[in-house]
């Protein structure tokens, strides 16, 4: 079976079981929405500007709810004993870092997607025509998220400390990725829009980039029994 | 003459601190592991017969 | 885990280097607190620069070498470079410990602040944090051939992430000026000679301190290991 077929084959299995449990998703988005209060009450009301403060908020809402969600992820198929199952078919390893990063992605993405809509709502934010720009930075920003996450969130769900692992060895990595998506949505919602932040779309596209080369290349060593 | 000397010797004291105290806890982690050491080598001395 | 013995990796400092590092130490304390002049705007603070700067690239030296070390383990599978990875590594971690807290010690006077996020030392602080999470992955991570695996790959991905890393912060900062910064004495440009030279004994001795801290953590490693080996063969031994 060629390694495409096969890789779609698992994302959508994945996200079937997703479907019917809707684990994952529940977590991420109401954590964010719980961040998004949480950090709003951490601000003095009518004290900022939303368009100055608020993609810190939106990506480090998103952030945190993204941690929890890949632990609840991984932790999940290891209870189920997905991980080794899998393990047993005769499939490449690169093979199932692809399947795992591309079903994190589809979840991150909507996560959010979900986190954009609540952020728009709670605070109060025009968007004029810029949601084909959000979008594209929304994409970035969770595929590489993803690419980082599916190898980190791998291994610590292999050891007894997952949960403060996790962030440990995810957000030092992760810090371009959340400073060109915070700049670029920046950018978007103070109306000057990506032509303005080229350079951050482009670091967030070589983040995406390098971080699924590396991930790909290094996940067998990362399952191996 | 010597402006700010505290600051100064301050930080020669904390690197020199953190050196040493690290060499400290070396050198005790050592005396534990060397003496577990010798004492498992000599049981598997004594359990696997020479040849 | 196999044993490569191709590979051999000095068991203790040998004479000679505890003497250079002695030596170059003391050599190093007294050019940078007597023999290389008092800088005129900083005054004598700007001494622990000497201490600092060596520091910080002797650290680099260390991601280096933890880098290359993590590389070789995940070809080889042999121990011996993973113990290398993992004394380079919390040397490594100590030695960046010394660099952000004499930073911190010269800040202050001179900028009046303990710590700012300029595009240098922010750079420098992550590295230092992927530094943290590698020991810890090493406490936490599991057995001792599963915790290897891992805390190579994240030496790699750690690595591999700096060039996109150190542009981030750089251009995150050149938007968001600090306090108007001092540079560390420009190496090189228009510093003294005897400032250069003051540099210099410092950063070697930098490297040979850290080689000896080094091979003693390795010897302890390597021994940490021999026991659990040994413990493992005595129970099979007395199971079977």
């Amino acid at each position: 079976m060629n390694m495409v077929r096969f890789t779609f084959i698992l994302i959508s299995k994945d996200l079937r079981l997703e479907w019917r449990s809707k684990e994952v998703l529940s977590s991420t988005v109401f954590f964010a929405m719980i961040a998004l209060t949480v950090i709003y009450f951490g601000f003095q009301p009518g004290r900022f500007q939303v368009a100055d403060v608020g993609p810190g908020i939106l990506w480090t809402a998103f952030l945190f709810s993204a941690l929890l969600g890949m632990n609840r992820m991984f932790q999940a198929e290891s209870e189920r004993g997905g991980l080794e199952g899998l393990m047993l078919c005769p499939i490449d390893r690169t093979t199932l870092y692809l399947a795992k990063c591309g079903t994190l992605f589809v979840l991150l993405t909507t996560t959010i997607v979900a986190t954009f809509f609540m952020f728009i709502i709670f605070f109060n934010v025009r968007l004029l025509g810029q949601l084909p720009q959000l979008a594209l930075v929304a994409i970035l920003g969770s595929l590489g998220l993803s690419a980082l996450g599916t190898s980190f969130a791998a291994m610590a769900s292999k050891t007894s400390a997952r949960d403060i692992l996790l962030p440990l060895l995810l957000v030092p990595i992760a810090i371009p990725l959340l400073i060109a998506a915070v700049k670029c949505t920046a950018a978007i919602l103070s109306g000057d829009g990506l032509t303005t932040a080229q350079s951050w779309v482009q670091l967030l596209a070589a983040f995406d980039v390098i971080f699924l080369a590396a991930g790909y290349l290094t996940f067998p060593a990362i399952l191996e029994e | 003459m010597m402006t700010n000397p505290g600051y100064l010797f301050a930080g020669f004291a904390l690197a020199w601190g953190l050196v040493l105290v690290y060499l400290w806890f070396l050198s005790r982690r050592s005396a534990v592991v060397q003496k577990e050491l010798e004492t498992l080598e000599q049981r598997l001395n004594k359990a696997k017969p020479q040849d | 885990m196999t044993r490569d013995h191709s590979l051999n990796p000095p068991t203790t400092p040998s004479s000679a280097l505890v003497g250079a590092a002695l030596v170059t130490t003391l050599l190093a304390l007294y050019s940078a607190l007597v023999f290389a002049p008092t800088d005129r705007v900083q005054g004598d603070v700007q001494r622990l620069f000497y201490l600092h700067v060596p520091a910080a690239l002797t650290m680099y030296l260390a991601i280096l070498l933890v880098f290359i070390a993590s590389l070789r383990y995940l070809q080889t599978r042999d121990a011996a470079w993973d113990e290398l990875a993992t004394s380079g590594a919390e040397i490594g971690l100590l030695w960046g410990t010394i660099v952000l807290l004499t930073g911190a010690m010269w800040a202050k006077p001179i900028w009046g602040a303990w710590w700012t996020w300029d595009a240098r030392l922010t750079s420098f602080f992550i590295l230092w944090l992927i530094f943290v999470a590698y020991v810890m992955l090493r406490s936490y991570g599991g057995e001792v051939e599963q915790v290897a695996r891992f805390c190579a790959v994240l030496s790699i991905l750690g690595f591999v992430g700096m060039p996109i890393t150190h542009y981030a912060v750089e251009w995150f900062r050149t938007m968001h000026p600090g306090p108007v910064i001092m540079t560390e004495g420009g190496l090189g440009r228009g510093l003294p000679g005897s400032m250069l030279a003051t540099f210099a004994f410092g950063l070697v001795a930098s490297v040979v301190l850290f080689a000896n801290l080094f091979i003693l953590r390795l010897r302890l490693e390597q021994q940490s290991r021999r026991t659990q080996q040994i413990r493992r063969h005595l129970d099979l031994m007395e199971t079977s």
